[in-house]
């Protein structure tokens, strides 16, 4: 009964607050504060940020998704193949959007219909997705020539600021507001709450977590797509390795990793965090063997300290 | 445990506060041993907080206590409290895929050579139970026992250190009649063997059924503390709320008439071997109380109405027409019924949600502005509810699962109102509230029914449906065996009871 303070709620900021203090003493002389670095963590994280939105939806549910690797991929190469025979920009993008929608209707449709825990399913067609994005184009990366595409979702800038990060802006805007002001993003967190009592109170338990799965993997298309752009390209191997961070940014931003509780704003934070992290180490010099083992260490102490449940 | 003292525990001018409330106000009682004290209050009276000072959850701020004659303060409290003291909660702790000796002894296993010694550990358990009269095998999975019975393994777990004094936690909320009186049984049987038990409980039948003696608690205080021969149910009544409650209350009843004008007819319903052949009609204004044990049926036949369950064969007709499609809770609400289930915890609340979120759970798409929320409209009928039925909350944003049971209900209930149904479907919904709320709910499903609206009602508490039914349906092996009318049969606890006996 006694009130503590509650840090949990605050620990995103707190875990940011720590990461970018220590690496801005540790590596003054290394330009880590500097505006140009600063800004290039953001553009580095667009891509963890906007995949953490959707796989925030997923988590507040009750679910996951870990096909969003494939997911990313498969969606670069398919917009960059559209583009590379001159199709429309417009085009190429809904295109890419709607492979998608496909993935996430597959995760969805299993999830909801034959009632498989989203962890399995998504641990399947991870590697379906993957494997498909490999033969799409034989290995083979298509370089992306279209200069309006690579500015206007990559590469380009509005004054100082990179559109990668007024792209997360924008997503974290529409994603806050279905999060917390829709009926949808309420049946979300009820669902992931209390899936019983949801259904009790007149929540259709499977649309929502297959609209949860669909919304997770755009997010995760749109990532792609984002990649591309910044890539001047795409390759298989895009997104191949952020499946870890997108969940780890999802639950050190302060999103119950057992469903029914979290927040966009955290997730964006969160995202920044892991950027922060990843940046930090490259600057730091360490290889990427280091670089692997020191990330999994910090954020497993991060999780540890924003999923500490207090048991009542 | 040394030599026989003239108490077994000892509760001297206890309190507590919790920052400037005081929740307990200098408590004092005795226990004496072997004694079974039933230990009455309604919710926020200071129970638990008591309970939980007790078995050294809390520390309390001043006062004594004495377990056995010794004092316990200091560095000794928790080791004394450990061995003399056991608690058996309303939830069970029990892990049901193991077996009932793996659970019995589950973090003190009987070892050798640094293995579980099963065999032993199983004879043990054998004994054990031999001992107290139970009939259960203690090798098989504690999931395929009866309620009843894991209640009663729960208990001879909490005996294992072989405590002093038992204190259960309403242990009857989740069992049968049958499986009461086995229980009752039990606990006789621990008094003869020297046991003292505090019986916290909401039934005052039952404390007058098995209790020496009754205290009762109101706002940190005893304010009763009697033997339970000298007591009847509406003296306890008056202890607790503080003032004469008119129990026979009795709503305006109305005798059905055939002009009514019909809500809810079905036909020839079964669902797969639970309910067999159900024939009957709801109309509007009335409400239709289902009585039966359990495994009756009862619950599945409220299921099914709400589309829960599918029914193998039947019709169902709502308001004039015929449910053709299969049925979902989802449209179930859109046709203008709601659900308040048994299992508040699991099917009711959604414990880590605020007030608010739960109480709008049903009703999010009926309040959009374009898609978004109307944040005017879902706060007003948020606050109306709270003030309408009196919900004790901080605030909107209140953890639900921080209220008390009475009041999370009163939530569940108000969920159901805000769809303005035309059918409420109530599932045992004053289980485990203290008196005052289930006045309360009472006088929510009158006010309701008021308006020309039904319910339907299953309670296991006959008191409850002889106050509010209109008619009874006595449900038995999945069909409907009697009806009880009002204005044509006598409806009183009793005519319930020997309806429901009846073979």
């Amino acid at each position: 009964m006694i009130k503590k303070f509650n840090y949990k709620k605050y620990i995103v900021y707190i875990s940011f607050i720590i990461v970018f203090t220590v690496f801005s003493i540790v590596l003054k002389d290394k330009g880590f504060s500097s505006p140009a670095n600063l800004m290039n963590i953001l553009r580095q994280t667009s891509m963890i940020s906007v995949a953490a939105i959707g796989m925030c939806f997923a988590i507040s549910a009750g679910l996951i998704d870990l096909s969003i690797g494939g997911v990313i991929s498969i969606t670069a190469l398919l917009v960059a193949l559209l583009l590379k025979y001159s199709i429309s920009v417009p085009v190429a993008v809904t295109a890419g959007l709607g492979m998608g929608a496909l993935c996430g209707a597959i995760n969805g449709g299993i999830v909801a219909k034959v009632r498989i825990p989203s962890f399995l399913v998504t641990l399947g067609t991870s590697t379906i997705f993957a494997g498909a994005s490999r033969i799409m184009t034989n290995l083979e990366a298509v370089p992306i020539t279209n200069k309006v595409f690579n500015n206007v979702f990559g590469s380009g800038n509005i004054g100082p600021i990179s559109s990668l990060f007024i792209w997360t802006l924008i997503m974290m805007t529409i994603g806050h507001i279905v999060y917390k002001k829709t009926s949808f993003g309420k049946a979300v967190l009820s669902v992931g709450g209390n899936e019983s009592a949801a259904r009790y109170s007149g929540i259709n338990v499977d649309k929502t977590k297959f609209w949860t799965m669909v919304i997770c993997s755009i997010s995760a298309s749109f990532a792609g797509i984002m990649y591309a752009a910044r890539m001047h390209g795409a390759r298989y191997t895009l997104g191949e390795n952020d499946v870890m961070s997108v969940i780890a940014a999802v639950v050190i931003g302060g999103t119950s990793f057992s469903g029914g509780k979290g927040t966009i704003v955290g997730t964006i934070i969160g995202s920044i965090v892991i950027g922060i992290l990843n940046n930090g180490l490259l600057l730091m010099g360490l290889s990427v063997s280091e670089q692997m083992i020191a990330r999994g260490v910090v954020i497993i102490i991060a999780v540890s300290l924003s999923l500490r449940e207090s048991r009542d | 445990m040394g030599k026989q003292q003239e108490y077994a525990l000892e509760i001297m001018d206890v309190k507590k506060s919790f920052y400037e409330n005081l929740v307990l106000d200098g408590v004092s009682f005795e226990l004496k041993p072997g004694e079974i004290l039933g230990f009455l209050g309604a919710n926020g009276a200071g129970k638990s907080t008591l309970m939980k000072i007790i078995t050294g959850v809390y520390k309390m701020d001043s006062g004594m206590i004495k377990i056995n004659g010794n004092q316990v303060s200091g560095e000794q409290i928790s080791k004394i409290r450990e061995n003399s003291v056991a608690m058996v909660y309303q939830e069970f702790s029990l892990i049901p895929s193991m077996t009932v000796t793996e659970n019995l002894f589950l973090g003190s296993e009987l070892k050798k050579h640094g293995l579980i010694d099963e065999k032993r550990q199983e004879l043990e358990a054998k004994n054990m139970f031999k001992e107290f009269g139970i009939d259960i095998n203690p090798s098989v999975a504690v999931e395929e026992l009866s309620i009843g019975n894991q209640q009663l393994v729960e208990i001879v777990k909490a005996l294992m250190k072989k405590p002093l004094v038992l204190i259960m936690d309403e242990p009857t909320a989740s069992l049968a009649n049958n499986e009461i009186n086995l229980l009752f049984k039990f606990m006789r049987k621990l008094k003869q063997n020297g046991i003292s038990i505090i019986l916290i409980t909401h039934h005052m039948q039952e404390v007058l059924e098995v209790c020496d003696r009754v205290i009762v608690l109101r706002e940190g205080k005893v304010v009763m503390n009697r033997i339970t021969d000298e007591l009847c149910i509406d003296t306890m009544v008056e202890a607790m709320v503080g003032k004469a409650i008119l129990s026979k209350d009795v709503l305006q009843k109305k005798g059905i008439n055939n002009t009514q004008r019909v809500l809810l007819e079905i036909n020839n319903l079964y669902w797969q071997s639970k309910l067999n052949n159900i024939n009957f009609k709801v109309h509007y204004g009335e409400v239709v109380g289902i009585v039966g044990l359990l495994g009756s049926g009862r619950t599945e036949l409220l299921k099914c109405l709400y589309g829960l369950l599918t029914p193998t064969k039947g019709t169902i007709i709502f308001d004039n027409k015929q449910i053709e499609h299969k049925l979902t809770p989802e449209k179930a609400i859109k046709i203008g019924m709601c659900y308040v289930p048994e299992n508040r915890r699991k099917n009711g609340i959604v414990a880590i949600h605020s007030v608010e979120n739960n109480m709008l759970m049903s009703i999010w798409n009926r309040i959009l502005n374009y898609g978004i929320i109307n944040k005017k409209i879902s706060m007003q009928k948020v606050y109306d509810m709270v003030k309408n039925i009196k919900i004790k909350c901080v605030n909107k944003d209140q953890e639900i699962r921080n209220l008390s049971g009475g009041n999370q209900q009163k939530v569940v209930f108000a969920k159901g109102l805000l769809i303005n149904p035309k059918l409420m479907i109530l599932d045992d919904p004053t289980v485990g509230v203290d008196v005052e709320a289930k006045e309360s709910i009472v006088k929510i499903i009158r006010e309701f029914t008021n308006r020309g609206s039904a319910v339907l009602l299953v309670s296991s508490e006959f008191d409850q449906l002889e106050k509010i039914c209109d008619r009874i349906l006595i449900l038995k092996e999945g069909s409907v065996k009697k009806e009880l009318q009002y204005g044509r049969d006598c409806i009183n606890e009793i005519t319930i009871s020997e309806a429901v006996q009846l073979n």
